[in-house]
């Protein structure tokens, strides 16, 4: 199982209230807000805190078959400058974060079976289908299977899955897509993982 | 406040994040803000904060759990601004 999402810095400083407390005070909790205004970098932590949270939450709702949007039951733990835990419920999960000046791009996993991940700048933002077909090109390479033969579909929740010749696969995959960025990371999975009690 | 009304307000609050021109232009009670408009999950806290600025009212982190369509988001307003 795993998650990942991409922030356009420059999208996020434009098209957002970040600097407000009101939007820290529905968005984190009090440990998280200490570490977000430890240091001069407000803006970057907030959006590394929260890409930790997003990635982890698309894992949550694969599972639960259910969206809601309730971000301060996610609580992140920085472990090293790219590597942290979100712990949901009874559940650690272990992400990993890069970032520059332009993005910020966390893929959190359950187990490691994370086999590709990648990240990149759209030729056009409206152009989403340029994510999905990278994504079908690395899953080609990883199966050594042709592209025609590989598609993606997204069911009810919104959850991207491979299909091989129109058969649904237990390999995971997730995309993310935000102003001029987008990524993909998928997994295999010989079975569809369940997580208890979520 | 009407229906037609109050729907018109919320498009108005959510069409600075909305990425499915299409959706919005078709938007109904049945509209989902992430799945039908993409609004990318990070804009959502501000879609909320938006609200509860046009309406003065404060939405609890509960309510703000279901907060993901159309529907849901006139269902909050109303309770709010009926009991004040």
């Amino acid at each position: 199982m795993i998650g990942n999402d991409i922030i356009d810095l420059n999208v996020a400083g434009l098209n957002s209230r970040w600097q407000e407390q009101r939007f820290l005070d529905k968005l984190f909790t009090q440990v998280e807000q200490e570490f977000i205004l430890k240091d001069e970098l407000r803006f970057q932590n907030i959006w590394r805190l929260w890409s930790m949270k997003e990635s982890t939450y698309k894992i949550v709702v694969r599972e639960k078959k259910s969206s809601s949007f309730n971000p301060k039951s996610f609580h992140c733990k920085i472990t090293s400058d790219s590597s942290g835990i979100v712990l949901f419920g009874d559940h650690a999960f272990k992400t990993t974060t890069k970032y520059n000046t332009d993005i910020i791009y966390t893929t959190a996993q359950v187990k490691e079976t994370l086999q590709i991940t990648d990240y990149f700048k759209l030729d056009n933002p409206s152009q989403s289908y340029q994510l999905k077909s990278t994504a079908i090109h690395a899953y080609s390479q990883l199966k050594s299977l042709s592209e025609s033969s590989i598609s993606i579909e997204k069911d009810r929740i919104g959850v991207p899955h491979f299909f091989i010749d129109r058969t649904l696969q237990t390999d995971a995959l997730t995309l993310t897509h935000h102003g001029q960025y987008a990524g993909f990371a998928i997994s295999c999975e010989s079975i569809p993982n369940k997580l208890n009690d979520l | 406040m009407k229906k037609e009304e109050l729907i018109a307000k919320l498009k108005t609050i959510v069409e600075p994040y909305i990425q499915d021109e299409e959706a919005f232009k078709n938007l109904t009670e049945d509209t989902d803000f992430i799945t039908d408009l993409k609004i990318n999950s990070a804009n959502l806290v501000d879609v909320i904060l938006d609200v509860e600025d046009e309406f003065d009212i404060r939405i609890e982190n509960d309510e703000m759990e279901k907060m993901l369509s159309v529907k849901a988001a006139m269902e909050i307003v109303t309770s709010k601004i009926s009991t004040t």
